[in-house]
């Protein structure tokens, strides 16, 4: 018998490779504070997945089109001086889960039920589901390493990147290509809502325990793997819902380490003496020697 | 192999821009698509000197800068940087962003920053290199801060991390260096270390095109200042240009003379 005739082996490679390549995006979207960006855009990922399944059209390719449809909306919205991105997300996120809704009511009869998009059902994933994922995450993980230091570059200084003469709005573009590309192959494990958990959660753990991106993205991958195999053994042994238990152990890896991380709430306690240290006036920390007298010297005429 | 240099060796001397200013505004009007910010700028600046770009806020200063690296419009005259025009000259130019429009969070540190101004010439797809470390090492040490560069960039002060921003651009080996607004809310050391660095620069070759608020900055490092306030209100060596009457009319206040140095009181 083939090892992959076993639903349960079925839901631990897909557990596994939705885990990995999550982690590895998610720490993308933290640093370029693309988080609610890309909240929205699993949400406007649902409608086009409802409609593909009620039309009986790929679910990946719909998902994707209604995706990159909200990504555009979000993009042109905030293009406008007056709008602010926030507002312009919120508004698409809202409406693409309504969208969803209407279109799933609408579809009378329908056999697939609204949980099943929301938050997925990882025990009854397919052989299409997991090459689906493994092709996608293959080229995501691909896409990432090779283009590691441009991403970066763009995430930390976008403007000094454009300086640089890269075209830095097609690299964020194709950060928001990816992401678009793991939320949809996500859906059918985790569900559209949940998928968010499983991008955000892992690379903003892994961030507490590390300053370095080189390992963090590691890091984030192992958490996402580990999360999700113990939520769906969890939810297995306690006959529940995999996508929630696994949502519900990356919340609480993620609270833990806020407790007792390097860079955790503890953590930021404990320094909070010699961190006063850090707001007098610059200049006192500096590792040059500096002469007495050059604190002295009035403040150089300027222009107001 | 020759040991690399932080200093930009004079390389686009040997080449067929050489004798030309590094940079040369031909009666430009700047801006950002249909919207004018800035016109009538005339004037140039010849490799090895500094300009001073000195206006209130919203003069127009940054956007100058912008259209030095391709990255404004300009809708009538010309901008030439190194013979060519600015977007195509971008391997030549290095830009020092405002340090504090960076993000302190950001998980990376003070010799990633600075590997960062060797990203173009390792390109695409590939690591930098030994010789690239070498250079970035080289640049940090130039502006004091290399027993820094395992730190965190945001664990830095504003002034040092406005070095480091600097150091970037050196590794960059640019002819022209573009500096925006470099010594705001900046520190004595961290001020005396830019200038130090900027000079040295200059000695290498290169143009400097600072935008400051701080009129002492520009007798330090520049030989020519450009008075802007929506146009151009002066441009030229530093003590025919930066004069009351100009200062008056560029800013629009009363200028006062102090101690033989020139103050503008109250907008």
């Amino acid at each position: 018998m083939n090892w992959l005739d076993s639903y349960a082996h079925r839901a631990v490679l897909e557990a596994a490779l939705v885990g990995a390549v999550c982690g590895a995006i998610g720490l993308h979207v933290l640093l370029r504070r693309l988080s609610f960006f890309a909240m929205a855009m699993t949400h406007a990922t649902f409608p086009g997945v409802v409609l593909a399944t009620v039309t009986g059209f790929d679910l990946y390719l719909g998902g994707a089109a209604a995706g990159l449809l909200g990504c555009l909306c979000v993009v042109g919205v905030s293009r406008r001086r007056d709008q602010d991105t926030g507002t312009a997300t919120g508004i698409m996120l809202a409406a693409g889960f309504a969208l969803g809704v209407a279109l799933l009511s609408a579809s009378n009869g329908f056999s697939k039920n609204l949980e099943a998009f929301m938050t997925g059902s990882l025990l009854t994933v397919s052989d299409h589901d997991l090459t689906t994922t493994a092709g996608v995450g293959a080229v995501v993980l691909l896409v990432l390493g090779a283009l590691h230091k441009e991403l970066v570059h763009g995430a930390f200084d976008p403007e000094g990147q454009r300086a640089a003469g890269y075209p830095a709005a097609a690299l964020e573009l194709l950060l928001l290509l990816l992401v678009e590309a793991v939320i949809v192959v996500t859906t059918p494990a985790v569900g559209v809502m949940l998928a968010m958990s499983l991008i955000i959660g892992p690379a903003a753990t892994a961030r507490l325990w590390t300053d370095r991106i080189r390992w963090a993205v590691p890091l984030a991958m192992a958490l996402g793997v580990g999360a999700c195999l113990i939520g769906l053994e969890l939810s297995i042994r306690w006959d529940m819902a995999a996508g929630g238990t696994i949502t519900l152990v990356i919340a609480a890896l993620f609270l833990a380490t806020l407790a007792v991380s390097p860079h955790g709430i503890r953590a930021r306690v404990q320094r909070r003496l010699p961190r006063t240290h850090d707001s007098v006036p610059e200049g006192s920390s500096e590792s040059v020697p500096q002469d007495e007298s050059e604190m002295t010297t009035p403040e150089p005429l300027r222009l107001r | 192999m020759p040991a690399p240099r932080a200093i930009p060796s004079p390389r686009t001397e040997a080449g067929p821009h050489g004798p030309q200013p590094a940079i040369v505004f031909d009666h430009a009007c700047l801006g950002y698509g249909s919207k004018v910010v800035l016109d009538g700028v005339h004037g140039s600046v010849p490799r090895g000197q500094a300009l001073a770009l000195i206006g209130p806020n919203g003069a127009g200063k940054s956007t100058l800068i912008k259209s030095a690296l391709g990255l404004a419009t300009v809708a009538s005259g010309s901008v030439t940087v190194c013979g060519r025009r600015p977007a195509a000259a971008r391997p030549h130019t290095a830009y020092v962003p405002q340090a504090d429009t960076l993000d302190p969070e950001f998980p990376v540190t003070v010799g990633q920053v600075v590997l960062m101004g060797r990203y173009r010439a390792v390109g695409w797809l590939r690591r930098p290199r030994r010789h690239d470390r070498i250079i970035a090492a080289e640049a940090l040490d130039l502006v004091g801060l290399a027993d820094r560069s395992r730190d965190r960039f945001g664990t830095l002060s504003g002034g040092q991390r406005q070095r480091v921003l600097l150091a970037r651009a050196i590794t960059q080996q640019a002819a022209v260096l573009l500096l925006d607004e470099p010594f705001n809310g900046v520190d004595a050391v961290s001020r005396d270390a830019l200038i130090g660095a900027l000079r040295e620069l200059k000695r290498g070759g290169a143009a400097v095109l600072v935008s400051t608020h701080d009129l002492a900055i520009a007798h330090a490092v520049c030989e020519q200042v450009c008075l802007l306030n929506g146009r151009q209100f002066g441009f030229g060596p530093l003590q025919s240009t930066l004069t009351a009457r100009n200062l008056r009319a560029c800013y629009g206040a009363q200028v006062l003379e102090v101690d033989g140095s020139t103050v503008v009181a109250g907008v």
